[in-house]
């Protein structure tokens, strides 16, 4: 079982503030999305709308083509892992697991337990007592057996430290292999998870920024390699989203498709053409709001 | 709105019941160990002339219920929406716990006072005490199960409504709201002529004199309109994010 999801015109206030402005997407049921945005974009009042956290001020969001506030057939196959962790905090780590099984439909406890060891969870050890990386952990083994047709993870696996963090990619791709469904990832370590996402939603400020594959979003740019004066030649006009250079070699990532004629031209000029690293295409859609996308 | 399904309320109820489990069993604890102080320290001084479980064991208990119902929001409602509950379903199933916990304190409350008249009746003392023991029949008891199980409803219900407001509207508004939430608890206990607030409110508002079914209308009344307000607090209340 997978969810869909659809926000049309999303708006949410807090007070005087306005955390999304208009936002409207669609995600396809049984795929791994990025949402990415800068601090204060609206990330988490966008999942906490998704996970029927809150009540939208105005607009819809649809889970499954249906409204998932207080709708008990739609909450139940939705999970949203966040990373203050939403558990008793005075509960040990074997009890907090032993709740989410019960108020789980879809719960694996292989999983879960399997989960515990990789991460070296000290299933006596209270949750208020457990590190950051610890209680991030927690959140990824609460999320992953789950097996929620929708699973979010909202900047869960910040206090993980590396191998952990590599533990949780590995153990999602194969977890979503083996039972495909809806994941949405929230995340600022853009580059290390990038590889994840098969869609990836961009806001800032409240409002959508671009949706599209993360194949088409590495299009939308390029890495380009080669001799200093060459690189400086081809990339005139164009715009730069950084560069780097050892000796006469030069690296600069550019925005903007290229096509095949352009990319001929490179070639025979010498260069070398690559995908743009994601990272460096949000560090440039976020940060001018009239940019050209 | 989606109907409530059996299983997961099921699957609430049997929640609750584990959260709350080791707290009631803590309470029972403290309630034996103060009656079995003050029982031990009554019977060294060789004075028995009142019922000791009416001033120790069969009042304190509401208290805890009291902050059970504290509890239920500020711990447990993000927790259950955040585990796929809806608030509408946390706060049905809520609401029949709160009653059946209190029911069964109500009974343990009689059931202390039944021990108590047996061990008096055994000491011979009953006829020592200045006033006439408060349970005196199975009518009584059960007219006491009544009345005290509304009571304790009331009590865990005045919790929950404060919770409710410090979650919804934060620490300042909760607080100012106290004196407002905890009102019903001083009416029911006027009504159903309980100590201790209740027993002066009675005398000032002239409630004292009122029949036992007359008690248990206010009592019913006031968890009524305490349960719909908790309903409208939580029903849309945002789960902000927590930390541990």
């Amino acid at each position: 079982m997978t969810l869909g999801v659809e926000a049309r015109n999303l708006v949410l206030r807090y007070g005087e503030t306005t955390a999304l402005n208009g936002l409207s997407f669609r995600l396809a049921g049984g795929k791994i999305h990025g949402l990415l945005g800068r601090n204060g974009s609206g990330k988490t009042s966008l999942l906490s709308l998704l996970a029927a956290f809150r009540q939208p001020a105005a607009g819809q969001v649809l889970v499954d083509g249906e409204a998932p506030f207080e709708n008990q057939d739609v909450v139940r196959h939705i999970c949203l892992i966040r990373e203050g962790g939403d558990l008793c905090a005075s509960e040990r780590v074997s009890q907090v697991l032993d709740f989410a099984a019960r108020m789980r439909p879809d719960w694996d406890a292989e999983l879960a337990g399997r989960l515990v060891e990789r991460f070296r969870l000290p299933i006596r050890t209270r949750a208020m007592s457990l590190s950051r990386g610890q209680r991030s952990a927690l959140g990824v083994t609460l999320g992953m057996a789950s097996r929620a047709p929708l699973t979010i993870f909202d900047e869960v696996h910040l206090g993980m430290d590396v191998p952990a963090r590599y533990a949780f990619y590995e153990e999602l791709l194969d977890d979503y292999s083996a039972h495909p469904r809806t994941f949405i990832l929230s995340t600022h370590l853009i580059e290390e998870v990038s590889s994840l996402f098969e869609q990836v939603l961009i806001v800032d400020r409240g409002r959508l920024v671009i949706q599209a594959t993360a194949d088409e979003l590495r299009e939308r740019g390029a890495a380009v390699t080669g001799p200093a004066e060459v690189v400086d030649w081809f990339v005139a006009g164009r715009t730069v989203l950084g560069e780097q250079r050892l000796g006469a070699v030069k690296a600069v990532t550019i925005y903007g498709e290229l096509d095949q004629t352009q990319r001929e031209a490179a070639a025979a000029a010498g260069l070398e053409l690559g995908p743009v690293a994601l990272q460096d295409l949000f560090v440039h859609l976020t940060k001018d709001p009239e940019v050209v996308r | 709105m989606s109907s409530i399904r059996a299983s997961d309320a099921a699957t609430v109820w049997r929640g609750l019941v584990r959260n709350f489990a080791l707290m009631i069993g803590l309470c029972w604890a403290v309630t034996a160990l103060i009656v079995a102080i003050v029982v031990t320290a009554t019977a060294l001084s060789g004075d028995v002339t009142e019922s000791l479980w009416l001033n120790t064991g069969s009042t304190q208990p509401r208290y805890f219920l009291l902050a059970i119902g504290v509890m239920l929001v500020a711990l447990h409602l993000p927790v259950y929406v955040a585990h796929g509950t809806t608030r509408r379903l946390f706060v049905l199933v809520g609401a029949a716990f709160a009653l059946a916990i209190s029911a069964a304190f109500a009974v343990g409350i009689m059931i202390g006072f039944g021990l108590e008249r047996t061990v008096f009746g055994w000491l011979g003392v009953l006829d020592q005490l200045i006033d006439p023991y408060p349970v005196q029949s199975l009518g009584d008891g059960l007219r006491g199960i009544l009345s005290l199980t509304l009571l304790s409803l009331v009590y865990l219900c005045c919790g929950w409504l404060i919770g409710s407001i410090y979650y919804r509207y934060g620490a300042w508004t909760g607080t100012l709201m106290i004196p407002v939430a905890a009102l019903p608890l001083f009416v029911t206990e006027a009504g159903l002529g309980q100590k201790y607030l209740g027993e002066w409110l009675a005398q000032e508002v002239g409630l004292s004199g009122l029949s036992y079914r007359a008690g248990l209308i206010v009592a019913l009344g006031s968890a009524a309109v305490v349960l719909a307000v908790i309903y409208g607090i939580n029903r849309a209340v945002p789960i902000r994010p927590r930390k541990i």
